[in-house]
């Protein structure tokens, strides 16, 4: 197996055990051999993970907007029509002048 | 230990210790880089502060006993490309073709930069085949002082190929193909050696290589292998093929088409998880590199 330890010395490197490295524990030998005779599990299958279902739908998203904006006319025209002027009354110019001539006497 | 991995924008670690007589990983993480770290700039005299921010919350939350640093970092820090030589040559002559070869590769890059080369064991080629890494002697500093900074000891540093390489060999002639993000990467091996390695493309089911350094004789007779291979045929592979983590895309039909000749592999299977460990793990296969560290560190 390639082993290059680029923290080792530059150049030509051959496939040892690094200088740096700690000499191995007479466990961690017995280790590897544990490791190198140990059965391979079988890869366990995972379960596909199939598309994210999405939480909310686009109909039910704009039914719920939809139906907000309704609420909110509703309240607007119980609650604040009030401040609103519907009729906006004019003098016409027969009026005016009653109103011009009343002032004037 | 601590064996750290940076691959394509993650920072995976394990932490673990030798117990009992075996391996035991106490913790497994994995945390997303920003993006200023994707594609760093290694001969930025900046590279010793990104460093510092990346490894610094890292080190700090782990145990202060932990001093040996393993450490594998993916093709944006190491290149690492395996190149062929006429045979009979002495180790001399090899080193001072290649040093006069990637000169001229690397141009004015070539005084800064750090080599290294290994001879590949032989697969019957008519040419050696050696590996060769180049990292920027700047980032290779930077890394020794940010690591010896934090309290530990920089004992291994590898590109990310030769770390998965050490967790998915085997004995024998094989093709791994590895889950990398939304792409794939292939390794071909002969005699549990690594001799070429790319990034594979599949359309309408056959598969090719799209980038590959090393012998591409060997990879040319491995593809057309693998290509031949008839979903119902009695016949199996002379060449085994393997593969890590959930490929993505059109993937997904090479595998369930030819599932009774591929074999799966979990890079975690044959270490002992700590209970905490467990849990932290999403996609096992995400970890091959940090495995191969493991794997160095018990060799």
């Amino acid at each position: 197996m390639a082993d290059l330890n680029l923290f080792g010395s530059e150049g030509f490197q051959d496939p040892v055990v690094s200088e740096e490295s700690p000499p191995l524990k007479q466990e961690e030998e017995s280790a590897v051999a544990i490791l190198e005779t140990r059965p391979m599990k079988k890869a366990k299958k995972k379960p596909r993970k199939g598309k994210r279902k999405k939480k909310y739908s686009g109909h039910e998203i704009f039914s719920f907007l939809f139906s907000a904006a309704i609420i909110a006319l509703v309240i607007w025209f119980f609650v604040l029509r009030k401040e609103v002027i519907f009729n906006v009354s004019e003098y016409p110019p027969n009026a005016f002048e009653l109103h011009r001539h009343a002032n004037k006497g | 230990m601590l064996a750290i991995s940076i691959r394509s924008g993650w920072l995976r670690y394990a932490h673990a210790d030798v117990s009992d007589g075996t391996l035991v990983v106490n913790s497994l993480k994995a945390t997303k880089l920003s993006k200023d770290f994707h594609r760093p700039d290694l001969r930025s005299p900046d590279l010793l502060v990104f460093l510092g921010i990346i490894f610094q919350d890292m080190i700090e939350s782990l145990p202060v006993h932990d001093k040996e640093v393993f450490l594998s970092l993916d093709e944006r820090w190491i290149d690492c490309q395996i190149f062929p030589v006429d045979k009979g040559l002495t180790r001399d002559e090899q080193e001072s073709y290649l040093r006069w070869f990637l000169e001229r590769r690397l141009g004015p890059l070539w005084p800064t930069s750090s080599v290294f080369f290994q001879e590949l064991k032989s697969n019957g080629s008519d040419r050696d085949w050696i590996m060769t890494c180049i990292i920027p002697e700047n980032a290779l500093e930077a890394l020794n002082i940010v690591l010896k900074r934090a309290g530990t000891v920089p004992v291994w540093l590898e590109p990310s190929t030769l770390s998965l390489a050490r967790t998915v060999s085997g004995d024998e002639a094989s093709v791994v193909f590895i889950k990398d993000g939304r792409s794939v990467r292939a390794l071909f091996f002969f005699g549990g050696t690594i001799h070429a390695f790319g990034q594979p493309i599949i359309r309408n089911g056959i598969v090719s290589m799209g980038t590959i350094t090393g012998d591409q004789g060997m990879v040319s007779t491995v593809i057309s292998m693998i290509n031949d291979i008839k979903p119902r045929s009695t016949k199996s592979p002379t060449v085994s093929i393997k593969f890590m983590g959930q490929l993505p895309g059109k993937w997904k039909g090479f595998i369930s088409s030819k599932k009774r000749y591929l074999q799966q592999i979990n890079p975690l299977d044959s270490f002992t998880l700590a209970k905490d460990a467990k849990l932290n793990v999403n996609d096992p296969s995400d970890f091959g590199e940090v495995a191969g560290l493991l794997h160095r560190r018990i060799m």
